[in-house]
């Protein structure tokens, strides 16, 4: 099902600001330190942090769950990634809250989406997400849309899993505002590969509808229950990730940095808690 | 590589009129199949011949595995550290192997290691002149080649001219003699000559003959010596950051190759004349340390201006006109040091110290990008290295400091995260100002100066006919390079991914692309700034046997960069009978190639011992056809011909080595004899 929305709300006095624009909308949400080591390679990965990358993950949410997220995008900028969550399990759905904000003092970006998942039967899980956004630049104002997501889980044997998410499906964007700002339809497709229960690998393509493919490489590797190592590659301009996450009793932390050689190096932390 | 361009593949394929010659395969499938790894990693300077040679031998005599010391699994090169450690830990474990079959019961040992690995090991027992010390000199193996080769058609450095025109000096011929002799394990006597298309035979420039001449006598197991050899020699050690003369593979698609395997002291067998060291050196052993002490005295080939001093070594080996004849060992260099390797429960920590000393000073860099380089007549070397395991983890590393300049070091691993699963990584970081004369560390560039990079690879066997090899590296070069006016950074992306349905069959997707700086200078510009160039490669490459013994391999490969595009389709026919005096190979290849840059490599069969790389240019067709026929047990013959037409030149070649017309052909013909 595919839901529109249409933005009635009108921006006389904003401008473009490059840089900003240019990065991808997916880079306005935090993916966690998680998802954020393996590349970015959300789609095909259940955690909490699901509810940005395919909300159909968030069926793996098996107790209430908190998290947190704060992502320094570029050290050389001063671009910022702050976002925080809160999913229930009920039953066959997971309901998931998440309000993320990101940008600088002169430009700022908020979103706030909620999202549920439902699991049909063991191994297959949908879900959907609306979104409400708003694009502040102090020095002219301000403009806001809503868009929606959808995305799908499953779990093709023990070993592989397949993903598929497309966000923006309702492919709202800014146009009718003066900023006249797209705002991109992202449709990702991932495959997963449980190669032991110590190891994942994952493998996935993301497509915007003006872009060249994007293909992503993302590894975990569970050195012990408590501590994971991660690593990621994506392609098209080749950026390089690494991470590692801590698990202690319901509390896990998550740490990631990316580097990439035109732009530069970035960091992103993520807490968790389960209650 | 797409499915279109495979189908394409097949339609040139069958569209190709065969013409079926009785011809013969002569480099060994084992071999090939080995080679095949490295084939990513092909330069025109490349120089195989040293692991060739390892591996026919171990081909015609098996390795004991059961025996079999680090050094010589090592030498394989098929096996891995981890592997390695894992097969003698096994051995140490269970007691020796009674059937290779356990090989599968391994860590790390998966069905296409063990396939690569099996032609060259055994269970068997050593050689039964080990140990006889009194045997006497007839006793043992005399091996002896004798090749010839020339190319058909005139060079223009051949022809009459006037004086005032530089000419080679001798006949198109090329001959090569090589002789070995081994008498068990104890005594390797090696001689080898060549002469160079073009250079003097037997006259008053070379009174001696030939031009090159290399020989070894190595002892084994004298008292506490290991090793001895006398005469020409290659020294390898650690990770190749400080001394390493030889082969020394760089990235290829075999993910544990990042983990250089060291070999020490061996013996020169190649008739290479760049790198290798000549006078004396020894392998000594004391409890769990070993020694190489080791003294090397040689002339090279440098230009030399009186007052300045060295301004270049000339590695080429050619002295076939009188300006090549006067760069001829015109400089002395000596080099004496020493290797240390400690070994205790399984960490290996190794020291290497040696000094290198000129008769004649060399000049420093003229230029901006090479004023760094190597000034003044002697350097001293000195590096640490390290590899152990723990759990399911292969650490590797060197670090290395010259007398002058800054240290450069590396550090790796190699983890074994599942059974089906590798992972490897390498920082490296070998600054501008880090001299070396012998160093072969991983790098993207030539040498182990002005780089720094990451590289981070995955071998994935998903199933048992199935593997997938992959890698990407990013590097940058702090400082400018050769045609490269700025500090630049790139990148590189490896993918091959093998189908192997059974023993013999073989299907392999290969893509590889590479990101790197490169001067562009616009019309009217006063100096080139740098842009990014990116060059793709695209290849599919399947093997399969036709009947029992016809096999064939196909190749398509194809390159872009930028405007330029290189693209070759290539058929082989293998014949190898199980059983017969003949065997042999022939070749046809399709190639158009727009540009230099664009040229693309590929193995292809030779002679024993002389495995070639073609490196396709221009436009053209290109045939040759391979033969071998034993004339009776140990006495082989070998025939070769190879033809080349361009369709899109008038002449071949350029300078001296410029022939007229479009065809460019060549004989080779090789005796051996055994006894």
């Amino acid at each position: 099902m595919i839901i529109s929305f249409y933005n009635n709300l009108k921006m006389k006095y904003l401008v473009i600001i490059g840089i900003l624009f240019s990065l991808k909308l997916n880079a306005q949400q935090n993916m966690g330190g998680r998802l954020g080591a393996m590349a970015e390679t959300g789609v095909v990965l259940a955690d909490a942090w699901s509810i940005n990358a395919n909300q159909a993950g968030m069926r793996s949410i098996i107790k209430p769950v908190l998290a947190v997220a704060y992502q320094r995008n570029v050290f050389s900028t001063q671009i910022v990634t702050q976002s925080a969550t809160f999913q229930l399990p009920v039953k066959a759905y997971t309901l998931g809250v998440v309000l993320s904000n990101y940008g600088f003092e002169a430009y700022k970006a908020q979103q706030f989406g909620i999202a549920l998942a439902k699991s049909f039967g063991p191994t297959l899980s949908a879900a959907m997400r609306f979104n409400y956004h708003q694009i502040q630049i102090p020095a002219y104002g301000k403009a806001s849309t809503y868009s929606a997501d959808v995305g799908f889980l499953y779990q093709f044997s023990k070993r592989i899993g397949i993903g598929a998410h497309v966000q923006n499906v309702s492919n709202s964007s800014f146009a009718n505002t003066a900023t006249n700002s797209p705002m991109p339809l992202l449709i990702d497709f991932g495959l997963s590969y449980k190669s032991t229960d110590q190891l994942l690998l994952v493998a996935s393509l993301q497509q915007s509808l003006n872009h060249i493919p994007q293909p992503k490489l993302g590894i975990e590797y569970q050195l012990i229950p408590a501590l994971a190592l991660r690593g990621g590659l994506s392609f098209n301009e080749l950026k390089q990730f690494a991470g590692i996450g801590f698990k202690i009793k319901k509390m896990c932390f998550d740490w990631s940095i990316s580097s990439q050689n035109a732009v530069g190096a970035g960091s992103q932390i993520s807490l968790q808690y389960e209650f | 590589m797409s499915f279109k361009n495979a189908i394409w593949m097949f339609i040139l394929l069958f569209a190709t009129p065969f013409t079926w010659v009785n011809a013969q395969v002569d480099i060994d499938p084992d071999i090939a199949q080995v080679l095949g790894y490295l084939e990513s990693s092909v330069q025109e300077t490349s120089n195989f011949d040293e692991l060739i040679d390892r591996l026919t031998q171990y081909k015609a005599q098996p390795l004991n595995i059961n025996k079999a010391s680090e050094t010589e699994l090592q030498e394989l090169w098929v096996l891995g550290p981890m592997q390695i450690h894992a097969l003698q830990t096994h051995i140490t474990a269970n007691g020796p192997m009674i059937d290779l079959l356990e090989l599968q019961s391994i860590d790390y040992f998966d069905s296409q290691t063990i396939r690569l690995l099996l032609p060259f090991v055994q269970l068997g027992f050593n050689n039964p002149f080990s140990g006889k010390k009194l045997a006497s000199f007839f006793s043992g193996n005399h091996d002896l080649i004798v090749r010839y080769r020339q190319d058909l058609q005139r060079e223009q450095g051949y022809l009459p001219g006037d004086s005032s025109q530089n000419r080679f000096l001798g006949g198109p011929q090329h001959v090569l003699i090589r002789y070995r002799y081994t008498l068990g394990k104890n005594l390797l006597v090696g001689l080898q000559a060549e002469k160079d298309p073009g250079e003097s035979f037997f006259n008053k420039h070379q009174s001696l003959g030939f031009d090159f001449v290399s020989g070894h006598v190595e002892l084994k197991q004298v008292g506490p010596f290991k090793k001895m050899v006398f005469g020409d020699y290659n020294l390898q050690f650690g990770e190749g950051l400080s001394l390493w003369s030889g082969i020394g593979f760089g990235k290829s698609s075999l993910l544990s190759s990042i983990a250089k395997q060291e070999i020490g002291l061996r013996s020169y067998s190649s008739v290479n004349e760049g790198f290798f060291f000549r006078g004396l050196a020894t392998q000594i052993a004391v409890k769990g340390v070993q020694i190489i002490p080791f003294y090397s005295n040689r002339n090279l080939d440098a230009s030399v201006q009186d007052s300045a001093g060295i301004s270049s070594v000339n590695l080429s080996g050619l002295h076939r006109t009188t300006s090549e004849l006067a760069y001829k060992k015109t400089v002395n260099q000596q080099v004496y040091g020493t290797a240390l390797t400690y070994k205790i429960h399984g960490v290996s920590v190794g020291l290497t110290g040696y000094h290198t000393q000129f008769n004649r000073n060399f000049q420093g860099g003229q230029d901006p990008y090479n004023q760094f380089k190597f000034s003044g007549n002697s350097l001293s070397n000195f590096s640490v290295n390290y590899h152990f395991s723990v759990a399911n983890t292969y650490y590797f590393g060197e670090i290395a400091k010259a007398s002058v300049g800054k240290s450069a070091y590396l550090v790796g691993l190699l983890s074994s995260l599942s059974p089906t699963v590798t992972l490897g990584l390498l920082y490296r970081n070998y600054p501008v100002s880090y001299p070396s004369f012998y160093n072969a560390a991983i790098a993207e560039s030539s040498s182990s100066s002005n780089e720094k990079g990451f590289y981070s690879g995955l071998a994935v066997k998903f199933h048992p006919k199935w593997e997938w090899n992959f890698y990407t590296d990013v590097f940058s070069f702090p400082w400018l390079g050769f045609g490269v006016n700025a500090p630049a950074n790139g990148s590189e992306i490896l993918s091959l991914v093998s189908y192997k349905p059974n023993k013999t069959c073989q299907l392999q997707l290969f893509y590889q692309r590479t990101q790197k700086a490169q001067n562009v200078l616009e019309p009217d510009a006063q100096m080139a700034y740098t842009q990014p160039r990116v060059q793709q490669k695209y290849r599919l490459d399947f093997r399969y046997p036709l009947t029992r013994n016809f096999a064939m391999h196909h190749r398509v490969e194809m390159i872009r960069r930028g405007q330029e595009q290189g693209f070759v389709l290539l058929h082989d026919l293998v014949y190898q009978p199980l059983q017969s005096k003949f065997s042999g190979n022939m070749r046809m290849a399709v190639f158009n190639v727009s540009d230099y840059d664009a040229r693309i490599y590929a193995f292809q069969n030779d002679v024993l011992y002389s495995y070639s790389i073609e490196a396709y240019q221009n436009r053209g067709f290109q045939f040759y056809v391979n033969t071998r026929y034993t004339l009776r047990k140990g006495l082989d013959f070998w025939l070769r011909y190879e033809s080349k037409r361009y369709t899109n030149l008038s002449s071949v070649g350029s300078g001296l080595s410029t022939i007229d017309g479009n065809h460019q052909s060549e004989v080779k013909i090789q005796l051996r004899y055994q006894f």
